[in-house]
């Protein structure tokens, strides 16, 4: 059973390990991926390397600054932020894989079924795209997490439903270009059907860049949900997600300067992290300059 | 003989959309009424440069595209009529192979897969046997069962075309349309491929439509052979008729452009003059008129019908007057 | 002997890839003289390219780089050359035309702006003037209507016809030598027929040099008068047009005669020469060619023959001839 695997995946494990190498070799890509790497590491064990419990309320040590019992200081709820940060990137991070795979699992599939049916089918859903990219992205999502009601799924689904076009409009364009190479044709030829090819040939061939554009958008993912939470339309409190915190951060902006700087620190952090190893994946996975 | 296919006043024209809206301005007529048959266990080369519409003729034989009028006719069966499942099931003996190797084959697909497509999308075998059937596809065009497992880009350029064409034999199919399958390969893995798709055809009696713009390689194949120019067949004969005594003059220039690998033998290779005319713009009368040395002053007018000069020779051309040969289809 | 216009003597030249070191040419060696047409033969992959930009400098360093040999134009070592005076020589002195005129000319720009640009480049004449010539040079190409055409880009004009201007472009400076890549391989044959013949013609006339490289040894044998065979990166033979063709003395070359299908010979199967073209990363030690020769022996796995001249101006890169110990 493993054998016939392995002797069936036997090329795409060596070019797994081929890219790992080139990845390797970049500066940005390692960059990116020791972040990465980071941020996966404190949400998994968030809750054996965290110091206090993150909702634990304790009233005398109040917006206390930055010190050695706490490292990022306290919120006004006595709340050890540091904590908090921890536990946050566990939200951070299902937010940005589930909305990935519902936005990549579906524009996906959206885009290769209108690139390849192509003329009218393939008109009116780009149509339908191009009216959900109209919409500034935030703006959308929050119309979106408010006609839902404000929640934490609410705002995985509104913000998933923002990003549908994205990979909509990508994965239709490299539809289009497949579609056109012979092996499509010899699909046909060999009788097979619309869905099958699609399935089969097109999503397959698109795979690559659609990793690439779910590392670019996760990033912007985490800042609209940020954003969402900032406003109150995203995470509730207790729970302690990075936007929320800067929002209810601001009102002490100016005396307690790290109970909003230091979440907002590991947003950009992230989103940093995340763009700057799927820039360099991008140029990696590119097929003319991996020869 | 008995004719395996038979396509009759095949006609398809592409239309081209242009202007602001879209709208249909103009068609590229790219095969004009074609006529041709293929006899069982034959192969009929069909030759001509770009543009001309050999590609088209061969998909429409397939039923990939669909005709706008004409018909074709497997053993006697019209299939252009044909569709759904009855269409699927006709296919199973048709197939077709491909030009460019690169593109031909799914660069994410495995070899395994890619041959057993056939079997797999029409529910003909399963599992074990998709294997088993692959392997023997594999051995006939002189590949190993080890090479399934892998992946296009590990095969060079002729041996990807022999996996084009196990992927065509694996159901078994009675006639091939081969397109231009060795132009992308080097001389000394064309002569391998060549080699071997006659070897298949003495095998297995298989009939074949082989197309190509390369007047040896056509040579080299094909028992008999049909001339094709901007959408329509302007000569068909035998191999030896055509070689010894090309009637048309397109075929006359054809046969000399070619340079023939013999410095003993220096001709000239320029015998027509202009370029090959788009089909969108096609020339009125006779397609061949503005370039053909031979022009007379009906050419222009009149589209020249086909005829049988010799047996088994038919023209399309003002140089030979219907007169007492009534004008023929083949 | 006469000092030949292009000598290139034990050139060497290597790709750094993450693959490994591509060895794309070994001590090749060539020699054009003046008014000739020397063809290059070869198969996908054997380095006739590689060889015809490494002329004119034109291999990308990274990852290409030229470890070894010179290339002496009339006595001048361009692989020495400072970059002002490449820029003299080309286009000027050595000009050259690729396979794929769609590539090589601008579309944005008119076929008349690309035109004057060379010429205005290096000779020093004005716009008007360089119009002129122009039109000279596309009607030496026999190309109808040369006015017209000077305005029109690129797209408008047919494959044939954008070979012919690229031709007469090439040849608006009279270079000493002319480079044609693969010139007619994606034309039709009734275009490349009219190419070829008006590429013949003028080269003879205006007295340019050629080195002509082909996969096609049709178009070889019509065109050239004398001829190098490629393989895997090294010359394996050259000779005389004839003289190759009547009595070719390499396995390889013997193997690749009767490999091709003609027009005037029948046969029912083509002989083939057994394997494929190896990967120039690892190539075979030795004669490149031994993995694929029937007639191998003992010193062709790993001694690398050298060029012998096996007969009057026919030079074999084979143990089967002479002292041809490396």
């Amino acid at each position: 059973m493993w054998t016939e695997f392995r002797k069936e995946h036997a090329w795409q494990i060596k070019e797994f390990f081929f890219t790992l190498k080139l990845l390797r070799r970049n500066p940005s890509a390692v960059a990116g991926f020791v972040i990465i790497v980071l941020m996966v590491l404190m949400a998994l064990s968030a809750s054996f390397l965290s110091p206090y419990d993150p909702i634990r309320i304790s009233l005398k040590d109040r917006l206390s600054p930055p010190a050695l019992t706490h490292l990022f200081g306290t919120d006004e709820l006595g709340r050890d932020i540091l904590s908090r940060i921890m536990y946050g990137s566990r939200i951070s991070l299902r937010i940005g894989v589930l909305v990935i795979l519902i936005a990549g699992g579906m524009g996906s599939v959206i885009g290769a079924i209108s690139g390849y049916l192509g003329q009218k089918i393939d008109n009116l859903i780009m149509r339908v795209m191009d009216v959900i990219l109209s919409f500034p992205p935030l703006v959308l999502a929050m119309a979106l997490a408010a006609a839902l009601g404000p929640s934490l799924n609410n705002a995985i689904l509104a913000v998933a439903f923002v990003m549908i076009p994205k990979f909509a409009r990508m994965v239709r364009g490299e539809a289009l270009a497949v579609k056109e190479k012979q092996f499509i044709t010899a699909a046909r030829a060999s009788g097979a059907k619309s869905l099958w090819i699609v399935l089969h040939h097109i999503l397959p061939n698109c795979f690559s860049s659609v990793i690439i554009l779910a590392t670019l958008i996760l990033g912007e993912t985490i800042l609209i949900a940020a954003s969402l939470s900032f406003i109150g339309l995203g995470a509730q409190p207790p729970t302690p997600e990075w936007g929320a915190m800067v929002s209810v951060g601001r009102k002490f902006l100016m005396d307690q300067w790290w109970y909003a700087t230091f979440p907002g620190l590991f947003i950009l952090i992230t989103v940093i992290g995340f763009n700057i190893f799927g820039d360099a994946l991008r140029d990696i996975l590119d097929p003319r300059i991996r020869r | 003989m008995k004719p395996v296919i038979e396509a009759i006043d095949l006609i398809k024209y592409f239309p081209i959309h242009g202007g602001f809206l879209g709208r249909k301005v103009e068609y590229l007529k790219a095969v004009d009424s074609v006529t041709l048959t293929i006899y069982q266990g034959e192969t009929l080369g069909l030759v001509g440069e770009s543009g001309c519409g050999k590609t088209t003729v061969g998909f429409l034989l397939l039923n990939l595209l669909q005709a706008d009028r004409g018909k074709v006719l497997y053993n006697g069966m019209d299939i252009t009529q044909v569709r759904g499942q009855d269409l699927r099931q006709v296919r199973r003996n048709l197939q077709v192979v491909f030009q460019d190797p690169q593109s031909s084959l799914d660069p994410r697909m495995l070899i395994k897969k890619t041959i057993g497509c056939p079997l797999e999308v029409n529910g003909l075998a399963k599992g074990e046997e998709v294997v088993t059937r692959v392997r023997a596809s594999l051995a006939e065009v002189g590949l190993d069962e080890e090479h399934m497992y892998r992946y296009p880009h590990e095969f060079s350029g002729g041996q990807r075309q022999r996996i084009g064409i196990a992927r065509a034999l694996i159901t078994g199919p009675e006639f091939i349309v081969f397109d231009e399958p060795t132009s992308a390969l080097d001389v000394s893995v064309q002569a391998q491929i060549l080699n071997l798709i006659k070897e298949l055809q003495r095998r297995h009696g298989y009939s074949y439509l082989f197309i190509s713009h390369n007047l040896s390689v056509i040579k080299h194949v094909s028992h008999r052979i049909a001339v094709m120019y901007l959408g329509k067949i302007v000569e068909t004969a035998s191999k030896t008729s055509l070689f010894e005594r090309p009637l048309h003059p397109y075929t006359q220039a054809l046969l000399t452009s070619v340079p023939k690998p013999d410095p003993q033998k220096r001709h000239t290779l320029a015998v027509v003059s202009g370029d090959v005319p788009s089909p969108i713009n096609v020339p009125t009368g006779c397609r061949f008129h503005p370039r053909c040395p031979q022009v007379k002053e009906e050419c222009s007018r009149l589209s020249p019908s086909t005829i049988e000069v010799e047996p088994e020779h038919w023209v399309a051309c003002h140089l030979y007057p219907a007169g007492d040969n009534e004008e023929r289809r083949m | 002997m006469a000092e030949p216009l292009l000598a290139v003597r034990d050139l060497s030249i290597q790709f750094f890839t993450y693959q490994g070191v591509v060895q794309a040419l070994e001590n090749v060696n060539l020699t054009i003289q003046s008014g000739e047409i020397m063809g290059l033969v070869g198969e996908t992959g054997c380095g006739k390219s590689v060889m015809a930009r490494s002329v004119l400098r034109l291999i990308p360093d990274p990852p290409g780089k030229i470890t070894g040999g010179e290339i002496l134009f009339k006595g001048e070592d361009i692989l020495k050359a400072h970059w002002r005076r490449l820029r003299e020589i080309r286009g000027n002195r050595i000009s050259m035309v690729f396979q794929e005129p769609m590539s090589s000319l601008n579309p944005v720009f008119t076929v008349g702006n690309q035109m004057e640009e060379v010429i205005i480049l290096h000779q020093e004449v004005n716009r008007s003037r360089a119009q002129e010539i122009c039109i000279q040079m596309l009607q030496q190409v026999k190309m109808p209507d040369p006015e017209r055409v000077l305005g029109k880009y690129p797209h408008e004009l047919s494959g044939g016809m954008r070979q012919r201007v690229m031709i007469a472009m090439e040849l608006s400076c009279r270079p000493d030598l002319l480079i044609a890549d693969e010139p007619t391989t994606a034309l039709d044959v009734t275009v490349q027929g009219q190419v070829l013949t008006i590429l013949d013609d003028l080269v003879r006339r205006i007295a340019v040099s050629v080195l002509f490289i082909s996969h096609d040894l049709g178009v070889i044998a019509q065109l050239c008068d004398r001829v190098s065979v490629m393989y895997a990166g090294k010359i394996v033979e050259t000779a005389s047009v004839r003289n190759l063709f009547a009595a070719p003395y390499h396995p390889y070359t013997q193997g690749l005669l009767q490999a091709i299908p003609s027009v005037d010979k029948d046969r029912d199967s083509l002989m083939v020469i057994p394997g494929v073209v190896p990967r120039l990363i690892n190539p075979p030690g030795g004669c490149r060619f031994h993995p694929r020769c029937t007639k191998r022996f003992d010193p062709c796995d790993h001694i690398v023959p050298k060029l012998f001249e096996v007969a009057p101006d026919h030079e074999v890169a084979c143990h089967l001839y002479g002292e041809a110990r490396g």
